[in-house]
């Protein structure tokens, strides 16, 4: 029986169709799908250092990127953001759920070719100081990719090194020198610059000009958006602030204590949100004229609960100003409300 | 980093002095043969026991050897002794400790838990032990030393590699499909160097010592090879007679632990400058 197994053709995952993920709809080129993704984090405590609680980070999150779009996830920090972008990109592991990449599930597949994968979906981090080796010179750096998947190597490297600092802007000269040598702005360069070394799909943006100046931030923001369209790129954008992400992105997710709380088009999002928790995160972006008069501002009380001891029933309702006696026993479902909306809320929608 | 090494040296006295005392004794080990005034082997019964004088620096010994040449050359085995028997535990050390700060996990647990049980023998008793199994000669301290030193180096460069997994860059390297090992010795590997230079400067006088413990104690193997432990052991039954056999290798011995414990502050403030700020 085995014998017969071993040499019966195995269905090539890479075919459409084969290994589909489940919402793998005719019509839509769904890229990267997450499905009831939960992460928590084990508290240890007490003299035997047992487990005695969990931080839930990220607790049983869906949704789905299309191909060439720009999927906005914004929450307060602590909400669970970067987990999420770190376990969808298989750095840490998931407590529970899968990734489908182009219809392959990435938890089930082995290490190997897990690592050839990893050329495909890449990441932009935060923090352009800590992400780039201080005893690496910038051509080492963004060529590494390029030696671990054997895709080029001596001149050839060399040459692909060149190219990708001249499309983000930098000297081809700047290969020789090292990290501390470059501003905030110009490191997240090299950081793009890095990811786009293997020809990426897909590159999650964990925050990419947080830790930048105003001035450099929209700089960077246009340079993704150019190579978006040079490069036929996939993003999952996040960010703390909707303002930053208003304009980048195609659909937004928002997320509030490990959990997705509305699902939108960015412009449906911005003209209508639904979510009271939406609502407060749009009053919160700065408006920059002084003398402008801002009405109806939603003003949130009090702190983000702990996600170690998340509230019962909907996990807003500790600050939101709607909250019923059912918010604060039944959990709400994320259910669609519209063709590409949906929202976890008992009151609205 | 010359920067740094300039103003170091410039600001600091002790680190002058680290760095003087490290040299000459260098220059001495190196130049043995021709700085010798006598062969350190050579027994002259007629003048056992001499005190220090023209003819014997620094005296004779009970057979009769010159005590000055017996320390000469002892300078070219212990730096030896001491730069072999560390420069080996601080590869084995490093090598565990970044494997197991790396991955940590059971691994972890595994290497520390043996760590462990290393350092739970006072250290003088393992290398005994181990000289003892073994049988006594100079390569075998070696290896003793080595052994019982490097469960330092992995102790000290398992914390720094801890903190060095969790730089962004490490998390860069895993997400662009780096493999683990690659990771260690490209980005951990050059993090944690500059402590293990560090800390092997400090644990050279202490593998000197060491040695010198093992031949006083009878274990240093070949008695005419000239070591500063076995001329301490040499007088130790002359200790009213003549003080100056013991005495001078005993002052050999302390100079030059204070020459490399003051070198090792001084390269620890150069290379790690994170350090010498909390001390």
């Amino acid at each position: 029986m085995s014998v017969v197994l071993r040499q019966s053709p195995v269905p090539d995952p890479a075919v459409p169709g084969a290994g589909t993920g489940p919402s793998a709809a005719p019509g839509r080129d769904v890229l990267l799908e997450a499905v009831d993704i939960k992460k928590y984090f084990p508290i240890y405590g007490g003299v035997l250092s047992r487990v005695v609680g969990h931080v839930y980070a990220v607790d049983g999150v869906s949704f789905s990127v299309q191909r060439g779009e720009t999927f906005g996830l914004v929450g307060e920090s602590g909400c669970g953001k970067t987990t999420l972008g770190m376990t969808i990109l298989g750095l840490t592991p998931a407590t529970f759920g899968k990734v489908y990449f182009e219809g392959r599930d990435i938890f089930k597949m082995p290490a190997g070719e897990m690592r050839r994968l990893r050329g495909e979906m890449q990441v932009i981090f935060q923090d352009p100081y800590g992400s780039l080796d201080p005893r690496m010179t910038v051509g080492e750096i963004v060529g590494e990719p390029l030696s671990a998947h054997g895709a080029a190597s001596g001149a050839r490297r060399v040459e692909r090194v060149k190219e990708l600092l001249s499309v983000v802007g930098l000297q081809p000269m700047h290969a020789n020198r090292y990290p501390h040598e470059f501003s905030g702005g110009q490191r997240q360069r090299i950081g793009i610059a890095r990811a786009l070394a293997l020809n990426p799909k897909l590159i999650i943006c964990d925050e990419p000009v947080s830790a930048l100046d105003v001035s450099i931030q929209s700089q960077i923001l246009n340079l993704l958006d150019e190579l978006q369209d040079q490069f036929k790129l996939t993003y999952v954008f996040i960010a703390h602030g909707l303002h930053v992400i208003k304009h980048v992105s195609d659909r937004i997710g928002v997320m509030y204590l490990g959990k997705l709380v509305e699902v939108a088009p960015s412009e449906e999002l911005f003209r209508a949100p639904l979510h009271p928790y939406t609502e407060a995160l749009l009053s919160a972006i700065p408006v920059p004229d002084p003398d402008a008069k801002r009405q109806g501002r939603v003003i949130l009380e009090g702190d983000v609960p702990s996600p170690a001891k998340p509230p019962s029933g909907c996990r807003f309702h500790t600050r939101c100003v709607l909250a019923t006696d059912r918010c604060r026993t039944e959990e709400p479902v994320l259910r669609q409300t519209g063709a590409e909306r949906s929202v976890a809320c008992h009151l609205r929608g | 980093m010359s920067a740094r090494l300039t103003r170091t040296l410039r600001k600091s006295r002790n680190a002058r002095l680290g760095l003087g005392i490290v040299v000459v004794l260098l220059v001495i080990a190196l130049t043995s043969p021709w700085l010798a005034t006598h062969d350190p082997r050579t027994q002259v019964i007629q003048d056992r026991l001499k005190a220090p004088s023209a003819q014997y620096w620094l005296g004779t010994d009970t057979f009769g050897r010159d005590v000055f040449s017996r320390l000469v050359w002892g300078t070219r085995i212990s730096f030896l002794l001491g730069f072999f028997s560390t420069g080996i535990s601080s590869i084995i050390g490093t090598a565990m400790g970044i494997v197991s700060g790396y991955y940590g996990g059971w691994v972890d647990t595994i290497v520390m838990r043996v760590v462990d049980t290393l350092m739970s023998f006072p250290t003088i008793l393992l290398a005994m032990a181990i000289v003892a199994i073994l049988g006594p000669d100079l390569q075998n301290i070696v290896i003793a030393i080595a052994l019982t030193f490097s469960p330092r180096f992995a102790r000290v460069i398992r914390s720094v590699a801890l903190s060095v997994r969790e730089q962004g860059y490490v998390l860069a390297a895993r997400a662009s499909g780096v493999r683990h090992g690659s990771i260690m010795w490209k980005h951990v590997l050059p993090n944690v160097v500059s402590s293990a230079i560090v800390l092997l400067t400090m644990q050279i006088g202490t593998a000197i010592t060491m040695e010198a413990s093992l031949s006083f104690l009878g274990l240093g193997g070949d008695p005419a090879i000239p070591t500063w432990g076995g001329v301490i052991n040499d007088g130790r039954g002359f200790l009213q007679q003549a003080p100056w056999i013991s005495g001078f290798a005993g002052i050999a011995i302390t100079v030059t632990v204070i020459g490399f414990n003051l070198l090792g502050d001084a390269i620890r403030d150069v290379l790690d400058p994170r350090f010498s700020k909390q001390l």
